[in-house]
């Protein structure tokens, strides 16, 4: 277990390790996937138990604080098993981490108590290094999805960065937008201004044009996994606040497996 | 997330009443409000006697007793935004469709919320006024997004033959029940006006609104809506009508 005192210099060092609002795409053997961990330290500490020796990837989709008391603990773990071997770990951003999010729902509190008034500026140093997107074995992860200015993944290698909110429309949708197959096009999201619903129709768009087979993300409450377009667009959830299941996707050869932790 | 109303109970237990034409109904159960046939002496509802002071209205049982859940959405941009939470949907039926839930909770912190199974008040078929257009058409109405998680893609049928004004709101008395406290108990109303479906805001607190390709219009009284129109009710819900 990680004491929330080692997670200042685990970040300073893992910031080191990032590459980018874009990753270099990937292809292993075997991959996990895990959706919004919220601060769940037991399963992140669970998933590496089971997966870590025995994965090619572990592929974080953002959302490792709020809703919760022991983020930091949290992203010092992961942060942890990251610079044990940075090629088998990636660590997305998502919109919990933010500032937008973070003085509300809990984490800027939780710093304070645990490390100090002034302790939150090094974690948001960290989260405005952290990338986006990467593409695995063909699927786009991220954390919430398609934005309505964007045609092609390369375009996110060339997004402001860092972004501290972040405040780029682009970026900020790719935290934030949740795929809805029922729909066409893009329409406003109950979320708020400046993030929105992506449909059915650009979603194939999108995946025909950069020849890709899907999409992974995280960011919605559901109960485990959540399937669109025909399992094309990929919802996971991994944490247990909602009483809900806590699920992760592992992705062997060309076989994807949901399991609930 | 379902609930019979009694006027569809009392049209699938009796296949007389479910084959005559809504001219046949000719008396309505003081205790109940379902309308019954000339021929019927009880109510077929509540069984009630059709002089109606001594029956007690059936209480319909919720399937499954509503189980509430905090979830994320929606979330705030810049400011806080209060938990919403999770209603669980019961096994789909195959031809009505209502919610039986609660009111969801939104001051946070909510971890569990309460559950409160509801006696549902059919609205009786004198009140609403006959629809012009019985037999024309069918709509569904597609959750896109609403704050019980669950419900996102369900799809629900909203038939003028069964209500010629289909009611929406959160009150568990409404023919489509949405359980989102952004919503207002008596919310918005769908009609058949000839062809042309007709979408009302009844003075709802946070309004309905139609969305134009470009953003949501509120709705003042009343527009028509035509088949795969975007309508949010209130700040977290938002339907897809469809036709067929």
């Amino acid at each position: 277990m990680i004491e929330a005192l080692e997670t200042p210099r685990l970040i300073l060092e893992a910031k080191e390790k990032m590459e980018g609002p874009l990753l270099d795409s990937r292809r292993e053997k075997r991959v996990v996937f895990v959706g919004d961990t919220h601060t769940a330290v037991d399963l992140t500490q669970t998933i590496f138990d089971k997966y870590y020796a025995d994965s090619d990837l572990i592929v974080f989709l953002g959302d490792y604080v709020d809703r919760g008391e022991t983020g930091v603990e949290n992203l010092g773990l992961i942060a942890s098993k990251l610079l044990e071997d940075p090629t088998k770990i990636i660590m997305l951003r998502g919109n919990h981490e933010s500032p937008l999010t973070n003085a509300y729902y809990g984490f800027c509190a939780e710093v304070t108590e645990k490390l100090g008034e002034t302790a939150y500026d090094q974690f948001k140093e960290f989260f405005q290094a952290m990338p986006y997107a990467v593409v695995v074995n063909s699927y786009l992860c991220l954390h919430g999805g398609l934005a309505t200015t964007l045609d092609s993944v390369s375009q996110i290698a060339d997004l402001p960065f860092p972004d501290m909110n972040p405040d780029d429309p682009t970026a900020f949708q790719l935290l934030w937008n949740d795929p809805r197959d029922m729909i066409e096009g893009f329409i406003p999201s109950v979320r708020g201004d400046g993030a929105f619903y992506y449909g059915s129709d650009v979603t194939e768009k999108f995946l025909t044009n950069n020849s890709l087979k899907g999409i992974i993300r995280g960011h919605e409450v559901v109960d485990g996994f959540r399937e669109d377009l025909g399992g094309k667009v990929m919802t996971i959830f991994t944490s247990k606040y909602h009483g809900g299941a806590a699920g992760v996707l592992v992705l062997e050869d060309e076989k994807m497996e949901k399991v609930t932790l | 997330m379902k609930r019979l109303s009694i006027k569809h109970k009392a049209k699938q237990k009796d296949p007389d009443l479910d084959a005559d034409s809504a001219e046949t109904l000719i008396w309505t159960c003081s205790a109940c409000g379902a309308d019954n046939p000339d021929s019927k002496q009880t109510c077929v509802s509540c069984g009630g006697d059709r002089a109606g002071d001594s029956a007690t209205p059936k209480p319909i049982e919720p399937a499954v007793e509503p189980t509430i859940e905090p979830t994320e959405e929606p979330e705030p941009l810049e400011a806080p935004e209060p938990e919403k939470t999770d209603a669980e949907e019961t096994p789909p039926e195959p031809t009505i469709f209502s919610f039986d839930t609660d009111s969801a909770k939104l001051e946070p912190p909510s971890p569990e919320p309460e559950t409160t199974p509801f006696l549902p008040t059919p609205t009786p078929y004198s009140q609403a006024p006959p629809s012009p257009t019985v037999g024309h058409g069918r709509f569904y109405m597609v959750f896109v997004n609403t704050p019980a998680q669950s419900l996102i893609k369900s799809k629900v049928p909203i038939e003028f033959d069964d209500f010629p004004v289909v009611s929406i709101g959160r009150s568990p008395e409404n023919v489509v029940v949405i359980p989102d406290q952004e919503v207002s108990r008596k919310h918005a109303e769908l009609t058949m006006s000839g062809t042309r479906l007709m979408l009302k805001d009844l003075n709802s607190k946070n309004g309905t609104f139609l969305y134009n390709g470009k953003e949501f219009q509120q709705v003042h009284d009343s527009v028509e809506v035509k088949p795969n129109s975007i309508v949010k009710f209130g700040t977290g819900t938002i339907v897809r009508l469809t036709g067929e």
